[in-house]
């Protein structure tokens, strides 16, 4: 049953790749779903994935060392494989019922980082194996560099996998329909080894036939899904599916009402005529003039109605994904869907920074954010001091900003003070007026000037009248109701007084720790006290403890030097990909398939690196693993600052800034092949499981720091900062390894 | 002229309220009320329906009632978290003294997790957690004498893990002539309710839903028996009692569990006890649950009218018709309502103006 053409093992090793990451975006998407669209957990689930994987290559090696390879295991670990890729997404699918989590109800983040280090072990364990498995194999058809040239396919196919599936399947094919795609692909490839391979015609008849079986199945998935989507949503009435480049949108139907899920996360109602008319007239009230509007996101579910009762001439609506208006407009009340097409309209498919850069036309009297809160890094980007400076750049003298934030009007907790006053006293230093509306959600209103604003309610309602403008809920005992001096006045005092906070900035998006920091307040837990210590460690800290780290290392066994370096470079690898990919949203904004680019331009410069090695594996020594130590640490600490200085000259850096991660993926691929051969003094494959643990597990506990700790609290400079350090301190040390 | 001296009124409480404010000061030498002690050192404290058994240097459930030395302390006293002058309808209290201001007090606590919580970042929390006040049982009088309130009212948290503050200060506005109320989520002990409920005037019951599996699995271990019991003793006290519950798309608001619920106050409570359905918004631990649509809340009060219920509401949705009261036997509306605004007051003596139909409520 051996393969024997390098070429078709060559095609398996990619097609390996290809599915572990095209079923990893899928299956990460699935599971956000389940956490309610909860990004936070994002690099733990990356990190455990990366953990798993590395603990399979490395268990492979303990059980397969001094023994020949088994065409037996192989195969059985291949459909493994295949049938893990379905089983993880049943499995997903199934988890608060699993866990009997109550339908609408957040998740704790100990249940979502316990799910997380979990949910992925089979899948990733048995794919870390095989590739073990898959270095061993050609280490005894190739005869030089396997581990090189098997790294360089795999980060192909993860490239390709990567690609593909971001930029077709998505939205092709439903989720399941993908994965079951992938099994498909990865059994008939099984198969047809199976039948040229097998003498026994019972068997290969039964081979024969089970593909055919395993087609006709496919037509069954629809209602397999419809059946899955149920049971997950099980006391919702799911009317409309729809998956994006950016997500998967759920649309649910109760009573009169419908309701947006954005990857799990509820993200409005509508009709929902009471939220709309404060949204709108709270802010409207407050300005001068209403000619020129923008609004940012959500238009649709009645804002853009209420807008319209006003006398304005033209109305921007900022909508990013093109397919959410597609996919729920057939759902929208007639006065909303009208709305939509009114020639007062202009929609655009663009991502506010984005339309912020380049906007050159006439200012705006009205902005109106209506984006997310900002929980992540992603989100954290509409509530820096450098987007208000932008708005402020559109707007007219007179303009008027205005959002919301979660809040309270009769006590604001520790962790809500200072989510709310961070962002405040950021808006603040920009807008010198701002007027505040307490509630559940606290509305920010600011301007250059504080001309026409008030918190009277007798003045609010004469305007409201002067527009002849009708409304459901807002009148004046609406205005008296929400305008109580009471509350006003205890929130302005409290966000005013609370001056010992962090502004939020885009290298610097304390926001998005401080909105984590909320997040988990809705908990009893220790992660609160945990984050608060954290917060209060000096960044230094972490300087000086990498700097023992790598010392105790050489002091204890100078050669382990050399599974740190590769942890080095694998934590270096994922902060370049995360760093970039921050980088060019806060630069360029968000453009989807640009994100992809990023993550492929990293795995092609993997692939390039560990093919290049391939010519030169036998000149090199320790020599060069120490430059490419230098030259990756040089990168890490400069990387934030070539985005900082991309920032004038957005249009002619945006391709440079696309293939930034290149130039780490190619250390990273180009190291690996190295430190094995320098680790095993010759080319063997010994301990590659060992060391391919180790760049995983860099990457993993990288993912994890960047996400929760580094970035938020210190910022991209510091964050990049410190990988460059760990980079330059193995090399140094590396210098001093001597001829062990 | 009166809006500008509400104004000036709200404004000068909130400075004297900021000026006085202070963290908490351990309360540990203030002695429980309604427990006892057990062997080793523990003790069971005997409050609430939990009847934790606590040891020694632990707390309740409700995070509020500490065991030290072997004796029961409340932590929750002269550190209120939240005060406020608030309407009385926003309470809410829809057949108590309308169109006046209540002052609203709570110290941080609660010995329910109702996971929909609207004030969660109170409740949720405990007394030592939380930056508060220092007043004590007479600075809250003399603030309500101050400012002219009629009434204190305890509210935003549970009520019942501040008992002993909540009594004290309730003993000496019964001294001072004012009103006392307090929204409670009911989970109380039979004969500390009814200790308090001599000082009580008013009083709000949350009753979130009318099953034990909805207390159990949304209330965080909780049950509906012991609330039940508590209606029956503020009725049987002879204390003005309303009823809010919280309606929760998928969770609570089946015509099945609606119509029961409304028949047991009608055959148990009587017809007269004002039951208010109010809007459910994502709020805490239920923030992927949307808004409560108000089709849902007008067959709740449709329903409760069919079974006979006199004086039905809808409550967080301002300006809808369902939020004024009307005469059970003219029809006529009696309090016209728009938010915490009322609009019109045809309410004299406690009777319809029309027709002279007695109203329950307490109205002056």
């Amino acid at each position: 049953m051996e393969i024997k053409s390098l070429r078709v093992l060559g095609l398996i090793v990619i097609l390996i790749g290809f599915s572990s990451i095209f079923s990893q975006s899928l299956l990460i998407r699935e599971l956000i779903v389940v956490f309610y669209g909860n990004e936070l957990i994002i690099g733990v689930i990356l990190a455990s994935w990366l953990f798993w994987t590395g603990m399979g290559s490395l268990w492979a090696q303990k059980l397969t060392f001094k023994r020949n390879i088994s065409w037996n295991l192989f195969y059985s670990l291949y459909i493994l494989f295949s049938l893990s890729i379905l089983g993880e997404f049943f499995l997903i699918r199934n988890l608060r019922v699993i866990f009997h989590f109550e339908p609408g109800e957040i998740i704790s983040p100990f249940s979502m980082f316990f799910i997380s280090v979990f949910v992925f072990l089979p899948f990733a364990l048995i794919n870390g194996f095989l590739f073990f498995l898959c270095i061993r194999i050609f280490s005894h058809k190739v005869l030089r560099n396997s581990v090189g040239l098997v790294y360089a396919l795999d980060s192909w196919g993860d490239m390709l996998g990567g690609i593909f599936f971001s930029f077709f399947f998505v939205f092709l094919l439903t989720p399941l329909e993908n994965l079951y795609m992938i099994f498909i692909i990865n059994i008939f490839i099984i198969l047809f080894f199976l039948i040229f391979n097998t003498k026994n015609i019972k068997k290969r008849i039964f081979y024969f036939l089970l593909g055919p079986l395993l087609l006709i199945n496919s037509f069954s998935l629809s209602s397999l899904e419809k059946f899955l989507i149920e049971k997950e949503w099980q006391g919702f009435n799911v009317v409309d599916v729809k998956n994006s480049y950016y997500g998967n949108f759920h649309l649910t139907k109760y009573k009169d009402s419908y309701t947006l899920y954005e990857n799990g996360l509820l993200s409005f109602t509508f009709p929902f005529r009471m939220d709309c008319e404060e949204a709108v007239h709270f802010t409207f009230l407050q300005s001068a003039n209403i000619d020129r509007i923008l609004v940012i996101g959500e238009g649709l579910r009645g804002l853009l109605y209420e807008i319209l009762k006003y006398p304005v001439k033209e109305v921007y609506y900022l909508e990013l994904d093109p397919a959410l208006i597609c996919f729920i407009e057939k759902y929208l009340p007639y006065p909303d869907k009208n709305a939509l097409y009114d020639s007062r309209v202009k929609i655009i498919n663009l991502e506010a920074r984005r339309f912020l850069n380049n906007y050159k036309g006439n200012k705006f009297d009205i902005v109106m954010l209506n984006s997310p809160f900002p929980y992540t890094a992603y989100l954290n980007r509409f509530y820096t001091y450098e987007f208000f400076l932008r708005v402020k750049r559109i707007l007219s003298n007179k303009g008027v900003f205005s959002f919301a934030l979660p809040s309270k009007e009769d006590y604001l907790t520790k962790e809500m003070r200072n989510f709310n006053a961070s962002i405040y006293h950021t808006l603040k230093k920009v807008f010198p007026h701002i007027l505040l509306v307490p509630g559940d959600k606290l509305r920010f209103v600011a301007s250059s000037s504080s001309e026409s604003f008030t918190y009277d309610d007798s003045i609010l309602w004469r305007r409201l009248k002067d527009y002849k403008i009708k409304t459901e809920f807002v009148n004046k005992y609406y205005f008296k109701m929400k305008f109580l001096p009471w509350h006003i006045n205890y929130v302005h005092n409290i966000l005013a007084n609370t001056k010992v906070i962090k502004l939020n900035y885009d290298f610097n998006p304390i926001g998005y720790y401080y909105g984590m920091e909320l997040f988990i307040s809705h908990f009893r837990s220790f992660t609160n006290v945990f984050l608060r210590f954290l917060m209060n460690i000096k960044v230094k800290v972490y300087f000086l403890f990498v700097f023992i780290i790598v010392a105790a290392v050489w002091v204890i066994r100078k050669k382990a030097l050399l599974p740190l370096s590769v942890f080095s470079m694998g934590a270096s690898g994922m902060g370049a990909v995360i760093l970039s990919i921050l980088g060019f949203q806060i630069v360029y904004g968000y453009v989807y398939h640009k994100i992809g680019i990023i993550s492929a331009s990293f795995m092609l410069g993997a692939a390039l690196g560990a093919y290049g090695i391939n010519r030169k594996i036998r000149e090199m020594k320790l020599k060069g693993l120490v430059y490419i130590l230098f030259f990756g640490s040089i990168f890490m600490v400069l990387l934030p600052y070539i985005f900082k200085s991309f920032i004038e000259i957005p249009l002619i850096t945006e391709g440079i800034a696309l293939i930034l991660p290149i130039f780490m993926g190619f250390l990273v691929g180009f190291s690996f092949p190295l430190v094995n051969k320098l680790y095993n003094r010759r080319e063997d494959v010994s301990n590659v499981g060992f060391l391919y643990f180790c760049d995983l597990a860099g990457g993993a506990v990288a993912g994890v720091m960047l996400s929760f700790i580094f970035i938020p609290l210190y910022g991209l400079f510091i964050s990049g900062a410190i990988l460059g350090y760990m980079l330059f301190i193995c090399g140094v040390f590396l210098c001093f390894i001597g001829k062990e | 002229m009166q809006i500008f001296k509400q104004r000036v009124k709200a404004i000068f409480v909130g400075i004297f309220i900021f000026l006085s404010a202070s963290f908490c000061l351990s309360q540990e030498n203030k002695e429980a009320l309604y427990w006892r002690s057990l062997e080793n050192g523990n003790v069971q404290c005997l409050l609430c329906p939990r009847k934790c058994v606590i040891l020694p240097d632990r707390r309740g459930y409700c995070g509020v009632r500490i065991n030290k030395r072997g004796k029961l302390f409340t932590l929750g006293y002269n550190n209120p978290v939240a005060i406020a002058i608030d309407p009385i309808e926003k309470k809410p209290f829809f057949h108590v003294l309308p169109k006046t201001g209540a002052l609203s007090i709570a110290i941080a606590g609660c010995n329910l997790r109702c996971v929909f919580c609207q004030n969660w970042n109170i409740s949720q929390r405990r007394p030592d957690e939380t930056i508060n006040y220092n007043l004590t049982p007479q600075d809250i009088i003399n603030l309500a004498k101050k400012y002219n309130t009629p009434s204190v009212v305890f509210t935003y948290t549970e009520p019942t893990v501040f008992y002993e503050y909540m009594l004290d200060i309730a003993k000496l506005a019964k001294k001072e002539n004012l009103y006392v109320g307090m929204h409670t989520c009911g989970y109380i002990n039979p004969q500390p309710l009814k200790e308090l409920l001599e000082y009580m005037d008013f009083v709000n019951v949350d009753l979130k839903g009318f099953s034990e599996e909805f207390y159990n699995k949304l209330g965080n271990g909780a049950h509906l028996q012991p609330i039940l019991t508590t209606l029956k003793i503020i009725k049987e006290k002879g204390v003005h009692l309303e009823i809010t519950t919280l309606i929760i798309p998928t969770k609570n608001d089946s015509e099945e569990e609606i119509r029961l619920m409304c028949e047991w106050i009608k055959d148990t409570l009587g017809v007269d006890v004002p039951l208010h359905f109010s809007r459910f918004f994502p709020q805490f631990k239920l923030k992927n649950i949307p808004p409560t649509p108000i089709s849902s809340l007008k067959r709740a009060y449709r329903i409760a009218k069919e079974v006979g219920l006199k004086y039905v509401y809808i409550g967080n949705v301002p300006g809808i018709e369902e939020e004024s009261t009307f005469c059970p036997h003219c029809g006529k509306v009696l309090i016209r309502r728009s938010g915490y605004s009322i609009l019109e007051n045809n309410i004299v003596e406690g009777k319809c103006k029309f027709c002279g139909e007695k109203i329950e409520g307490v109205w002056k």
